[in-house]
């Protein structure tokens, strides 16, 4: 870490410096617990402030004070301004996607120790000629797509089987599902889907790992 | 620091990379298809899911994408006028991943995209001419989009780990939330099928304790990724370290991030291009080097 010496021979700290230990120290101490203090504190708050410690570290570094001096141009402004716009996007905690591709960064982050065992849909298609293979939603796409359609799917089958007698429901879920059939034809022509099988697995989270599985649906035809 | 000096052959690099790759994506990825789902049940992303499901057949995504694709490699050759052509083919292909509905997996890459669109990258290699090329520009500001670029890429990972703190330390490391995750990610309907992170619980011995010990210090690196920039050590640490999360993720979690491993590289690995044709006038970097790097 850069030092430089102070004006009693005493070696300090850049400023830019200081400003990064003052964002990283509190994250070290967060392991234990200690934010905990901070009670209703909004998060996006504290979010805010490492943030602008962040920033500041990165504008008051010597390289980049000298080429954002040197360079004072609309365009150096514009490109300034940017990683403001990001970090208070994502500490605002927009609940749309509606500034995409700005949002709220996270991923992992409430404990789940005490949550039930995760549960996944699986969805086989039978084929008109015969045969039958593991059918993933919008494989054909892109691994995105797929994310959002298989997540939209599992959230339509929760509540589909949350009320299983509701018919509107049950029809809503066949077209979806009849839909992905619909995108692994046109993935692969050569098969036609007779029909598709849909199961809910449970996934222990202690050993023994295996999954337990059970048929919860079947959606006859792919074709409109 | 990283992107002290930048040459214009430098930022011409990453654009034509980059570019390229969007391009690239564009028409590989034929997100028309989704016109083939019952009307309301994919949700799009961004301000385009006011508009109506009219708007969104088959005919419409499929120009989309390829005009996303031919603007974009106009842009990846710097042709002009690049700004005009590399905003459209940025804000085209912004539109079309809202459509496919995505979380923040190209989100890196559309944040560098928009920079070098904004930035003076086709200064150099620019398939409209050196002639084109004369125009005086601050040097500072090659550098600059660089940093900028890097920094705000950077923020994105240290954001994750900085609300996972917040939020969920100490509980989140000890009280096997990372198990819970690969149960529930790991089996997910996954394009590439991985189901390793499944059969990683099974057959490992102490795979709890070492999931939760990888969770504990990825997150930290994660938070404290900005330090990259800044110093050369860390980078040296945190470029492996982010390749083998990403890859880790992909196999045990079944999540893909291609894009943000591109960018990553371009980024934080100290490269140079060979110097190509005539040099851009005014744009000479200084030699001076910089005592923080």
């Amino acid at each position: 870490m850069p030092k430089v010496s102070g004006p009693l021979g005493v070696g300090h700290h850049p400023t830019y410096v200081k400003a990064l230990l003052c964002f990283g120290v509190p994250l070290v101490v967060c392991v234990s617990g200690v934010q905990g203090v901070l009670g209703r504190v909004p998060k996006q708050l504290v979010e805010a402030l490492l943030g602008g410690l962040l920033l500041s570290a990165f504008l008051m570094h010597p390289v980049v004070a000298r080429t954002r001096g040197a360079a004072g141009t609309w365009a150096a402004r514009l490109a300034l301004a940017w990683p403001l716009v990001v970090m208070l996007a994502d500490a605002s905690h927009p609940r749309t996607m509606w500034l995409f591709p700005l949002h709220k960064w996270h991923m992992f982050t409430s404990p789940m120790g005490a949550a039930p065992d995760p549960e996944q849909f699986r969805y086989t298609a039978h084929f008109k000629e015969g045969g039958s293979a593991r059918l993933i939603p919008g494989a054909g796409v892109s691994d995105v797509a797929t994310s959002a359609l298989d997540g939209e799917l599992k959230q339509l089958l929760t509540r589909t089987l949350r009320v299983p007698a509701d018919p509107a429901l049950r029809s809503e879920a066949a077209r979806a599902i009849q839909g992905i059939a619909r995108l692994q034809e046109a993935e692969d022509p050569a098969h036609s889907i007779r029909s598709v099988t849909v199961e809910r697995c449970r996934l222990p989270v202690k050993p023994p790992y295996v999954a337990d599985c059970a048929k919860v649906l079947e959606v006859e035809g792919a074709s409109p | 620091m990283i992107h002290a000096e930048v040459r214009p052959e430098k930022l011409a690099a990453v654009r034509v990379v980059l570019f390229a790759t969007l391009s690239l994506y564009a028409l590989a990825v034929p997100g028309e298809r989704l016109a083939l789902l019952p009307p309301g049940f994919h949700e799009r992303a961004s301000l385009i899911a006011l508009l109506p499901d009219a708007w969104f057949g088959h005919a419409s995504l499929l120009a989309l994408r390829l005009a996303a694709a031919a603007l974009l490699l106009l842009a990846a050759g710097g042709v002009r006028p690049f700004r005009p052509i590399a905003v459209a083919g940025m804000v085209l292909f912004t539109v079309y991943l809202a459509t496919l509905r995505p979380g923040h997996r190209e989100a890196g890459a559309l944040y560098l995209g928009y920079a070098l669109a904004l930035g003076p990258s086709a200064a150099a290699w620019s398939l409209s001419g050196a002639r084109l090329s004369t125009k005086q520009r601050p040097p500072e500001l090659f550098a600059l989009t660089l940093q900028v670029a890097t920094f705000v890429f950077l923020l994105t990972y240290s954001f994750i780990g900085v609300q996972r703190l917040l939020d969920g330390a100490p509980t989140v490391f000890f009280d096997q939330s990372m198990v819970w995750h690969i149960a529930s990610t790991s089996e997910r309907n996954g394009s590439f099928g991985f189901s390793l992170g499944y059969r990683f619980l099974e057959a490992t011995p102490g795979a709890r304790t070492v999931l939760a010990a990888g969770y504990l210090v990825s997150t930290y690196l994660e938070a404290f990724a900005p330090l990259a920039l800044f110093f050369r050590r860390f980078r040296w640490v945190f470029v492996p370290f982010a390749v083998g999360f990403h890859l880790l993720n992909l196999l045990l979690l079944n999540i893909e991030f291609t894009l943000n491993v591109l960018v990553l590289l371009l980024l934080l690995i100290e490269w140079q291009p060979p110097r190509l044709g005539q040099e851009p006038r005014g744009v000479e970097p200084s030699t001076r080097n910089d005592a923080f790097s």
